[in-house]
């Protein structure tokens, strides 16, 4: 009998720890609660360029998710697009009259939700959506979908980089040292990325992420895995 | 320039007020938001331009209002909660739409708009029409018809864009010396937050209006996310009381908008203890006291008013 009670408690716990991380990270990456603002959170996307991607990225987020947000601010750098989710509201062609007034029948199709999304700052190619019903189906394949997505964006954002400072440290007298405010924006790009946990198990070495040895370019990589980590290195003179 | 060395010492002296109080060394820098902060929209191609017709986006029509002297109409006379209120569940809670000058929901009244503009140095620009069209999405089960497509709409201001949205900062920040409006833009595109709050004190102190304070409120401290996750207590500190010394300096202006109180909950919460909670208040008040002193001197100075002097003494 007391080996059941702690199994109950265990599987209490168990359960009750799942569900909180599937309301915080639903598609993996983790949901920053808003102090200020109930039921609000924020969550990046580096995959997000239009605004199509940043609707659809919160709509996935948000399905089924409604006890704990309804609506995101999501950010890709400096673009921010803040995105609701609301009940989808279908009206029919019956009316009930009674007397003079008559009203129009309406519900609440569960099995979407509509998405409003506006720009917060920066810039983003495409209008806003007015009370857009995206099928619950759809927002959850696309939650499946994030985190292959999600690398992919990353793995792009890191070749890009590397690509640059190699571009800039080959470039001789021309411009060795990219510009300042350029590799600010990247180092905090990344550091971002760490912040969520997108390297999560990988090692950096070779100062990359040191404020100095930032702003010097390196003059190559190499990489190699070690178990589940893989280990970049930046080669300097 | 020496007026905007002036200005970001002033707005680190906010900061600092704010800190120094309490943390001592505590580290106020942060990294910049890599990217400008004006809300710009640039339309997809259309895939599809099926209609041109106009179509309610917002969730409020404006009624058919009689004509009205804006300057009849007295800011404290308008409801600003049941305005966002409107519009809660179409932007979501703690979203001001006219602050984030979300023009495209449309649905404002001539006397919100009116008051609005007594408030802001930039005026609200209101939709007067729109362009509508099917767009492709991209994503099946997307759309009224589960076909991908959506209708979005493109919004025909009522003035055009204000001529400074084209300027570049550094020309922002030469007529910022004596031009509130210029001011009002640089805070927009700037992105290091001291010279951000420095750049809309500036325009509070050329303008005698409180706007921009709260419009610097809604887009930087809109939403402030809890601690953990890599963001410290002192981070989200930080944020609330900034969004605290905005709030209290907009009251202290006037503006009937502003919610000096609304944070001091939140501050409680995330201090340690009653006493951190009381020596980060006395900070935000130091920091609203010096704030005023420099904006008072900053009035005297461009513009010869003692108008905020008037308001702190009285």
């Amino acid at each position: 009998m007391r080996k059941l009670n702690q199994l109950s408690i265990f599987l209490t716990l168990a359960l009750a720890s799942s569900l909180a991380f599937s309301n915080q990270a639903p598609c993996k990456y983790t949901i920053k609660k808003s102090q200020t603002e109930r039921f609000h959170g924020e969550v990046a996307c580096y995959g997000c360029k239009r605004m199509s991607d940043f609707a659809m990225y919160g709509a996935a987020h948000l399905v089924r998710n409604g006890g704990h947000y309804k609506s995101l601010t999501n950010k890709n750098g400096g673009n921010h697009v803040h995105v609701k989710s609301g009940e989808h509201i279908v009206s029919t062609p019956l009316s009930i009259s009674a007397g003079p007034f008559s009203w129009n029948m309406e519900w609440n199709d569960r099995t979407y939700q509509a998405i409003t999304t506006h720009v917060e700052r920066g810039s983003v190619s495409g209008m806003p959506w007015h009370k857009q019903p995206v099928a619950n189906s759809v927002a959850s394949a696309k939650c499946e979908a994030i985190p292959e997505e999600e690398e992919e964006a990353i793995e792009e954002m890191k070749k890009k980089a590397e690509e640059e400072q190699s571009n800039d440290a080959s470039s001789g007298s021309g411009r060795p040292i990219p510009p300042i405010d350029m590799q600010l924006q990247m180092q905090a790009a990344l550091r971002e990325m760490i912040r969520r946990g997108a390297f999560e198990g990988w090692h950096y070495r070779g100062g990359v992420f040191g404020p100095a040895e930032f702003l010097r370019p390196c003059d190559g990589y190499s990489g190699h895995s070690e178990g589940d980590n893989y280990v970049s290195k930046c080669h300097r003179g | 320039m020496s007026k905007n060395v002036k200005l970001v010492t002033l707005s680190v002296a906010v900061v600092a007020g704010l800190l120094v109080a309490y943390w001592g060394g505590y580290q106020t820098a942060s990294i910049a938001e890599p990217t400008a902060d004006i809300a710009q929209v640039t339309p997809d191609t259309p895939v599809l331009a099926q209609t041109t017709q106009p179509q309610a986006s917002g969730e409020q029509t404006a009624p058919q209002e009689p004509a009205i002297d804006p300057g009849d109409v007295d800011p404290a006379s308008i409801d600003w909660e049941g305005m966002q209120a409107r519009y809660a569940n179409v932007v979501g809670n703690g979203v001001d739409p006219m602050l984030m000058r979300l023009t495209h929901l449309g649905g404002f009244t001539q006397q919100e708009i009116a008051a609005f503009n007594q408030l802001h140095v930039i005026p609200f620009n209101p939709k007067v029409d729109e362009v509508c069209y099917d767009h492709q999405t991209g994503y099946d089960g997307v759309g009224p018809n589960g076909d991908g497509f959506i209708s979005v709409c493109e919004e025909i201001k009522q003035f055009p864009e204000h001529e400074y949205a084209s300027l570049d900062l550094d020309a922002l920040l030469e007529l910022a010396e004596d031009d509130a409006a210029a001011a009002v833009f640089a805070s927009r595109q700037i992105e290091e937050l001291p010279l951000k709050i420095g750049m809309a004190l500036q325009a509070v102190a050329l303008s005698e209006k409180s706007g921009p304070l709260l419009e610097l409120r809604q887009r930087e401290f809109g939403s402030i996310t809890v601690e953990g996750d890599q963001r410290s207590k002192d981070d989200v500190i930080n944020d609330l009381a900034h969004r605290m010394v905005l709030d209290k300096l907009a009251d202290l202006l006037g503006d009937p908008r502003a919610r000096p109180d609304e944070m001091q909950a939140h501050i409680k919460d995330v201090a340690r203890d009653a006493q951190e909670a009381e020596a980060i208040f006395r900070g935000i008040d130091d920091s609203v006291t010096n704030t005023l002193k420099e904006l008072v001197k900053i009035q005297r100075e461009t513009t010869g008013s003692t108008h905020i002097w008037e308001l702190i003494d009285a």
